[in-house]
């Protein structure tokens, strides 16, 4: 192998490690540095080809009434594939949702996280955060899916709109994986 | 070595009882090739043995971390797995280096194989949910370009299937447009030029995987009932092209033309029109561009092929495109596939003659398979028609064996005066 080929092929491991660590770095300061959100949720579903089985969680914020909340005026035209921001407030010990926006709006509300439309059925849309899985090691997944109704909750981390996934509460106990 | 030498002290001995040499010749003999000694017997031992231990290490972390993966901090499992990427990757150079290019290839794979894993296990570490297929192409992409650098033709072939499950994720998961993917495998020709040695399969598997994806995008814009015979024409013209340079390069692409026109064809008979119904059951723009494209290719090739004046039978080449729109058109229409297979046949019999005039073992080669195979086709849809049951198979049966037995006979015949190309 010459010289030029080593020095590119060390390069391009340089760039898949760096590649990696970034992934892995952009999530975990999320989880560092973000705020605590208690959400609701109702699991479903788990499978993965690739990375193998989960829990496919349905949040309260996933569906909003577009007639229950504050709006701008882009909400009319909203769409599938477009990205909203949602404020959030606490209600009892979840946050619910609050406002919808179209743009990032210059006033501060509550707690603010990013979604992209699944779908939109007149007044009510479908909304992804990006928390909708949790992983879970193989034959565990049933454990939270059998979980009596609204006995399941996950904490999130919030930090500048995108949030993850830091535990899963069955009956108010972490769900230890 | 040592089994070579046991068999000659035995067979030496009997050739000195027969007298064939003598006792001191034996000897020399025999000491050319030394029995196997303490110390050969020794170093054999060890090795095995540290293969063995080698081995058990493996499997010991392979199921210490398999077992405390859960329990393992976020940071140590990102550190843990560049390490095992960065080690693949080191003994992949270390392998080249020492000149052992199989085993260079066999860990630059697994470094890119681990550099994959790693994606989707941190996706899984922090509960992602992927909105596109990206990260499968950023996998593609890396393997790509590890596989220019090693030269190495597994690792090419595992680029490539690596971007058609983004194709085919990206497509029919996420509902994007494969224009991504055509711009990747246009960008994989230069690597492809630059692989060395017995690339025949490999360009195969290119054009295999090329050809999936261009029908996903022709699906994807509802234009695949001319869109696939005029990426079939496409390739052929090409190939027309490339024949000015390399003539067997340039005959082995248009055949891939003439056989992915054909495959189309044959598999929407076995579906029974359901492929083109299913593509699209009305002229949509995408069709008409597509059909100005081919008709244009059409006459392109047609005219440059008179303009070099190429043989008489290679002429009669382009006229197998015509019955493949047809049965397109037929297809997509849900119409019986019957007359454009008849058509089919009749051309491909044409490039079978233009083969057998010019003695081409290409031509002749694969328009033996593809012609069996059209006829093949034909009897389905007669048979279906008009035959039942144990008829049905006796006549087909028997059909099949004549052509196949004429068939070889022709090409035979023809390689004994063909000039072999």
């Amino acid at each position: 192998m010459s010289k030029t080929r080593s020095l590119l092929l060390g390069l391009a491991v340089v760039l898949q490690v760096a590649v990696l660590v970034w992934i892995a770095l952009t999530n975990q300061r999320i989880l560092d540095n973000g705020e605590p959100i208690l959400l609701q949720t109702a699991p479903v579903d788990p499978s993965d080809p690739f990375r193998g089985e989960y829990v496919s969680l349905n949040y309260e914020i996933s569906t909003i009434d577009l007639s229950a909340v504050n709006v701008d005026e882009g909400a009319a035209g909203i769409e599938r594939g477009d990205t909203v921001y949602v404020d959030l407030f606490p209600d009892g010990k979840y946050h619910k949702a609050n406002s919808v926006w179209t743009e990032i709006p210059f006033m501060l509300g509550g707690p603010r996280i990013q979604g992209r439309v699944e779908w939109r059925s007149e007044n009510t849309i479908g909304v992804t955060y990006g928390i909708e899985q949790y992983f879970t090691p193989q034959g565990r997944a049933i454990e939270i899916e059998r979980s009596p109704q609204d006995s399941v909750d996950v904490q999130i981390r919030l930090w500048n709109g995108s949030a993850r996934v830091e535990k899963v509460l069955v009956n108010g106990k972490e769900f230890v994986r | 070595m040592s089994e070579k030498n046991s068999w000659l002290r035995q067979e030496s001995q009997s050739w000195v009882t027969d007298g064939l040499i003598s006792a001191e010749q034996r000897d020399q003999i025999v000491e050319r090739y030394p029995a196997e000694t303490e110390s050969g017997t020794g170093s054999l031992v060890p090795k095995l043995l540290m293969g063995f231990a080698a081995g058990l290490v493996g499997i010991g972390l392979l199921l210490f971390v398999a077992s405390n993966w859960a329990q393992m901090s976020n940071v140590v499992k990102v550190v843990l797995l560049n390490v095992v990427m960065l080690a693949a990757y080191a003994g992949s150079w270390q392998a080249y280096r020492r000149g052992r290019e199989s085993s260079g290839a066999a860990f630059a794979l697994l470094g890119s194989l681990t550099f994959g894993a790693a994606i989707f296990l941190i996706g899984q570490m922090y509960h992602l949910v992927a909105f596109n297929a990206n990260a499968l192409l950023t996998w593609a992409a890396v393997t790509l370009f590890v596989a220019y650098l090693t030269r190495s033709r597994l690792v090419f072939v595992a680029a490539l299937s690596e971007l058609l499950a983004y194709d085919l994720v990206n497509t029919w998961e996420y509902h994007n447009s494969g224009w991504i993917f055509l711009v990747v495998m246009l960008l994989a020709v230069p690597f492809l030029r630059g692989l060395q040695g017995r690339r025949q399969w490999v360009l195969t598997a290119y054009m295999v995987i090329l050809t999936v994806g261009v029908i996903d995008l022709l699906a994807r814009y509802e234009a695949a009932i001319i869109g696939v015979p005029a990426y079939a024409l496409l390739l052929y013209f090409i190939g027309l092209l490339v024949r000015r340079r390399s003539e067997a390069e340039g005959i082995w692409l248009q055949l891939v033309g003439v056989r992915v026109s054909t495959l189309f064809v044959l598999a929407d008979l076995v579906s029974q029109g359901e492929l083109t119904d299913t593509i699209s059951t009305r002229v949509v723009p995408g069709d008409l561009v597509a059909t100005g494209v081919f008709a244009g290719l059409y006459v392109l090739t047609w005219g440059l092929q008179l303009k070099w004046k190429r043989p008489h039978g290679e002429l009669l080449d382009g006229l197998y495109f015509v019955p493949v729109v047809l049965t397109a058109w037929y297809g997509g229409g849900g119409l019986p596939l019957l007359e454009g297979l008849l058509l089919a046949v009749a051309a491909l019999f044409w490039i079978l003659q233009g083969g057998a005039m010019n003695g081409e073992r290409y031509r002749l080669n694969n328009g033996s398979v593809l012609f069996g195979l059209a006829v093949f086709g034909l009897y389905v849809a007669v048979a279906s028609e008009l035959l039942q049951g144990a008829a049905g198979f006796l006549v087909g049966g028997i059909v099949l064996f004549a052509v196949a037995f004429l068939l070889e006979r022709n090409r035979r015949r023809a390689m004994k005066g063909g000039d072999g190309s």
